[in-house]
């Protein structure tokens, strides 16, 4: 009787072990998984999966005044049928859109990746009137189906006013 | 009896090992439920362990 005792002790440190891994495999890493790159100045920064909610309050991509913006937005299927879904982005400023840059549907295999780029032209998106030494905020929206994202781009200008004498 | 002993305790560093490796790679991806489930079978799991050991006569 205490061997048995002794080893449903055991038997139950298995059993938590066994249930973590299986935690890990089917909440961590089974799932549908998105990643964007943004523009940083002349840097590339990734933007993962555990981090929307950061970016959406508190963080910006950079682009200089009037430079190109490339967006590279990659959807990680790690489940076992195939992933459909639409992929719309649009371009937003004060509550009102701008444009709609992309609107594409996209079907990605089982445990596959895809992934879409664009390219936002700071020129285009301007309102006239606005002098180069001031700075200028857009926001990128990113709908995949039911989830929506959303990146704060800010424009720095590259000339800067200069100081009062 | 030794030579058990000293398998039992390389299993458990790999155990620990391949749970700190998944931890690092894929905590970030659980869900808020998976992340308190996920600690209360950890600390069962040392819990029992410890249990175990103590049956042991450690």
């Amino acid at each position: 009787m205490a061997v048995k005792h002794k080893n449903i002790f055991l038997y139950l440190t298995l059993a938590c072990f066994v249930g973590l891994i299986a935690i890990f495999i089917v909440d961590g890493y089974l799932g549908v998984y998105d990643a964007l790159y943004v523009p940083m100045g002349e840097r590339e920064q990734k933007i993962e999966a555990d981090q929307w909610q950061q970016w959406s309050q508190w963080e910006m991509a950079e682009v200089a005044w009037g430079e190109k913006a490339f967006f590279r937005y990659e959807v990680d299927n790690r489940q076992f049928s195939t992933y459909s879904a639409n992929i719309a982005v649009s371009v937003w400023h004060g509550q009102e859109k701008v444009r709609d840059l992309i609107s594409q549907e996209i079907s990605i295999a089982a445990f596959d990746k895809g992934q879409l780029e664009w390219v936002i032209d700071t020129t285009e998106l301007l309102p006239s009137g606005i002098p180069q030494e001031q700075g200028y905020e857009f926001t990128v929206i990113i709908q995949r189906g039911e989830i929506e994202r959303k990146i704060i781009v800010y424009m720095y200008p590259l000339v800067y006013p200069s100081p009062p004498r | 009896m030794k030579l058990e002993y000293i398998l039992i305790g390389f299993g458990i560093l790999f155990c620990l090992a391949g749970i700190g490796y998944l931890a690092a790679e894929y905590v970030k991806y659980l869900s808020e439920t998976g992340r308190v489930v996920s600690l209360l079978l950890t600390v069962g799991m040392f819990g029992f362990l410890g249990k175990y050991f103590e049956g042991l006569g450690w």
